[in-house]
């Protein structure tokens, strides 16, 4: 049975644009680019739609952030979050059901509370809830964690599998053509320019290649004689058999460094990380991070004890020095730009890929955007992003 | 109580068996200490286990093998307990998960009959242009789905003080204590291992143990009699190998804790599952795998019913069926899809006949006839005629497949190039040769069909586990 919105085509000689990956980036940047005029598209994969990070994330959705880079750029995504379902036509089960992050510590609770000015200045909707509120949202959590948190009412979850098939299908109807089991081999540049990809077997011609290949990026790079500062990073989640309903809002924990929520059937869904990073850059699973995960969701909501853990996978990432997405072009090959380096890259989306595919279309960044270039990494001036949750060093922070 | 309550028959089997009493559901009802919860339920007549989640079917005592989820109940505060393994304790407090007033007359099972308005994928169409419908249709489902509700407070906190982290170590591990299993360990420790038995359930055997063949009983008792005398070999039972991580790491869960082994060599002896059958309504409480019915009759001496039906695609369901009626059940027909019988049935045909016992060849059961408990069979021959039998148990017989779930998980990740379905193949003709690095498949896992090929096998293994780890 043919993968929803995937082509059963050969590939064509030439296209306008390739995209390496049919992540959800690949695939919504594809449909974004269509939307704007743009329909001679390719979205290839080594494996299949969604085959990635893109199906093996924690689903969830907000926009309020420490930096304000990230707070802007997510709300965009969180914007369209809301209409998406309408406009795919396809229910993407986008949950608005809240999303918090919780604070224990008093230096949590400053660090989180800093935000809320910057989200008032930028027009982002959030709240500070205080302990009181928070037992209240949370009522099957453990009280003592529960100091206090930044909330928005209107962020929340959605399904990884139906917003993939939601943007494949709505990209396929516009004319992009995603291919399967279609690796990028090699890509060809000549003065400085992009000028063909290798797809498999076959030579692709393209003047401007996109690389979407989530936690393979820095390799695809190279291929083009470009250099990425990445690592990859394994992530575990977990999740369990379906209970009824105790939590209604996505929870993210930064004492636990763990984030989790309940799908509407029930599930418990949930990822924990870390302090110190994690050594396989293949999708292993380990029973180290199995064991953390329990201890800290039944130290975070202590009736889940006995509960079963039906599934537990693992998924790539590509982490830059600072954790955020690398968007843009690359300033040493005309042609090739990144949609590359994410962490958040589920939520971040829908957003991303509408500023991207003007910036490739209009050939300048949207201000939302711009400070996502790859120049960062290169000037040592980076993103400092104090609100997610990810071991980060702290000599480094 | 019941013609299926045997407590005078398990009361007489022996002195390990003691009566206590547990509350079901405010009921106060008796059971023999240490057999699975679902069997005392089963014996005293109580055959709905649950309600399904989407269609809210009823759900009753099916695999007997801790395989599928049909039989999960609240035990003592804590939800999806399998009850058809958990063992019971005097005290125990059970209940059913799902049923508005209870499981036996739910309100909501009228969602089955409105399955067609909702059919798979439903939801990727519905309100996806009405976003606050849909947040409402969510809270809805939201509180018809879910399986249990989360543990009580107390429950719960007792669990998490009383669960232990743990790690071991051994030379060998055997993973199942089935034939292959058990011959597996002796192997080994006769070859100088220390070796770590590791069986899901409280008894070793496995299905051999619960054969209605006595030779096959008494070889698996007498391979156990081995083991138990065996200083190096230390059996771990009620113990599950539930995955096989990164760096060659086993977790079992014992009791209410898990256990971290390393083993320099694993030996798995998973065994096999029974294959269900597709056919309607098989789902209903009364339709049983009949290595459960097996199981619960000559482990438990719980009768799965009054009058059975066996369905099958091979000779074993006839040797189920003699067996069944040889300890006293009553058996009302056996279905064989085949056009007859194979050569290795005749004799048991012949015993079933004169037993007065139907046989249809070249028949289907069509489907289970009855809501929450059967009620009978609807037995399709293959011209086209179908015909109704009475009966209260459809046994299903229909093989088995390899159980080799830890395989996969292992195949899957970490960079290891493993082929299941070459792993088994090679297994089956070389027991002796590793399908992995430090790793040997015995027994069901590795295809053998019979008593003797898989304790041959588990034997082959374990000397050459042992030998690889000198």
């Amino acid at each position: 049975m043919p993968l929803p919105g995937v082509t059963q085509r050969p590939l064509r000689d030439r296209y306008d644009v390739v995209i390496a990956g049919a992540g959800v980036q690949g695939v919504a940047l594809g449909y974004e680019l269509a939307k704007l005029g743009v329909r001679d598209v390719a979205v290839v994969d080594a494996a299949w739609p969604g085959a990635g990070a893109s199906g093996r994330n924690g689903e969830m959705v907000r926009s309020a952030f420490a930096s304000e880079e990230w707070t802007r750029l997510f709300d965009v995504s969180l914007r369209r979050w809301h209409g998406l379902s309408a406009e795919l036509d396809f229910n993407t089960l986008f949950t608005p059901a809240g999303y918090v992050v919780v604070a224990t510590s008093d230096d949590e609770v400053r660090r989180l509370r800093e935000q809320l000015p910057l989200h008032r200045r930028l027009g982002v909707r959030s709240a500070w809830l205080d302990e009181r509120e928070l037992r209240e949202l949370l009522p099957a959590a453990a009280p003592d964690l529960l100091a206090g948190g930044v909330w928005q009412d209107h962020a929340g979850f959605a399904h990884h599998d139906a917003v993939l098939w939601g943007y494949a299908r709505a990209a396929a109807r516009l004319g992009v053509e995603i291919h399967a089991h279609a690796p990028v081999q090699g890509i060809e540049t000549a003065g400085g320019r992009v000028q063909a990809v290798t797809v498999g077997a076959k030579r692709v011609v393209t003047p401007i290649v996109v690389n979407a290949t989530g936690a393979f990026a820095r390799e695809v790079a190279a291929m083009a004689g470009v250099e990425l500062p990445t690592q990859r990073y394994l992530l575990e989640i977990m999740v369990t058999e379906s209970l009824q309903p105790f939590l209604r809002p996505a929870v993210a924990s930064l004492a636990l460094l763990s984030y989790c929520h309940q799908t509407s059937r029930g599930e418990f869904v949930g990822g924990t990380e870390f302090k110190a990073v994690n050594p396989y850059d293949d999708m292993v699973v380990t029973l180290e991070a199995l064991r953390d995960m329990a201890d800290k969701f039944v130290r975070l909501f202590p009736q889940l004890a006995g509960a079963r853990v039906v599934r537990h996978w693992s998924g790539l990432v590509d982490n830059t020095p600072d954790i955020s997405p690398v968007l843009g072009p690359a300033p040493e090959v005309d042609g090739f730009f990144f949609d590359s380096g994410w962490t958040y890259g589920f939520m971040g989306a829908p957003g991303a890929a509408q500023l991207l595919a003007r910036w490739i279309v209009e050939g300048r960044p949207d201000p939302v955007i711009a400070p996502f270039g790859v120049e960062r990494l290169h000037t040592g001036k980076l993103i400092q992003e104090g609100a997610i949750v990810v071991p980060i060093d702290e000599e480094a922070a | 109580m019941s013609e299926l309550d045997p407590l005078g028959l398990r009361q007489a089997d022996g002195d390990r068996s003691s009566v206590v009493a547990f509350t079901f559901e405010g009921r106060r009802l008796l059971g023999v200490e240490g057999e699975p919860i679902a069997a005392a339920l089963h014996a005293q007549g109580v055959r709905v286990l649950g309600r399904s989640m989407k269609h809210r079917r009823p759900r009753g005592l099916h695999c007997v093998a801790d395989a599928c989820p049909s039989c999960a109940m609240r035990v003592n505060g804590l939800p999806g307990v399998n009850t058809c393994s958990a063992p019971l304790r005097a005290g125990d407090v059970v209940g059913r998960q799902r049923g508005v007033p209870s499981a036996d007359h739910d309100a909501f099972g009228v969602m089955d009959g409105l399955s067609r308005f909702a059919p798979i994928g439903f939801q990727y169409r519905r309100f996806r242009r009405s976003p606050r419908l849909f947040e409402r249709w969510e809270r809805v489902l939201a509180r018809l789905a879910g399986s249990g509700v989360i543990a009580d407070e107390r429950a719960a906190r007792a669990l998490a003080e009383r669960s232990r982290w743990s790690t071991g170590a051994a030379d060998v591990a055997v993973i199942g204590g089935g034939a292959a299993g058990l011959a597996a360990a002796v192997a080994a420790a006769r070859a100088g291992a220390r070796v770590l038995l590791v069986e899901r359930r409280d008894l070793v055997g496995g299905q051999a143990r619960v054969s209605g063949d006595a030779g096959e009983r008494a070889r698996v008792a007498e391979l156990e009699r081995l083991v138990r005398a065996e200083p190096a070999i230390e059996l771990l039972t009620g113990a599950t190998a539930l995955g096989w991580y990164a760096e060659d790491v086993l977790a079992v869960a014992v009791g209410d804790g898990m256990l971290e082994l390393r083993a320099r060599a694993v030996v798995l002896a998973t065994g096999a599952h029974e294959r269900p059958l597709a056919f309607a309504d098989n789902d209903r409480p009364g339709v049983m795998l009949g290595g459960g019915v097996e199981r619960l009759l000559r482990a438990h001496a719980v009768r799965a019913g009054r009058r059975v039906v066996v369905a099958t695609t091979g000779d074993h369901g006839y040797a189920l069926a003699a067996g069944l009626v040889a300890d006293g059940m009553q058996l009302a027909a056996v279905v064989d899809r085949r056009p007859s019988a194979g050569d290795g049935a005749q004799a048991a045909a012949a015993t079933l006949r004169a037993a007065g016992v139907e046989l249809h060849a070249d028949a289907t059961v069509a489907a289970a006839l009855g809501r929450s408990a059967v009620t009978g069979a609807r037995i399709a021959a293959a011209g086209g005629r179908s015909a109704d039998v009475a009966c209260d148990t459809i046994a299903v017989a229909n093989g088995r497949r390899p159980a080799r779930e830890l395989l996969l998980q292992r195949a899957s990740a970490g960079g290891l190039a493993l082929h299941v379905p070459a792993a088994v193949r090679q297994a089956v003709d070389d027991p002796a040769r590793p399908v992995v690095d430090g790793w040997w498949l015995a027994g069901g896992v590795g295809g053998t069909e019979t008593l003797e090929a898989a304790a041959r096998a588990g034997e082959a293994a374990g000397r050459a586990a042992a030998e690889g780890v000198a």
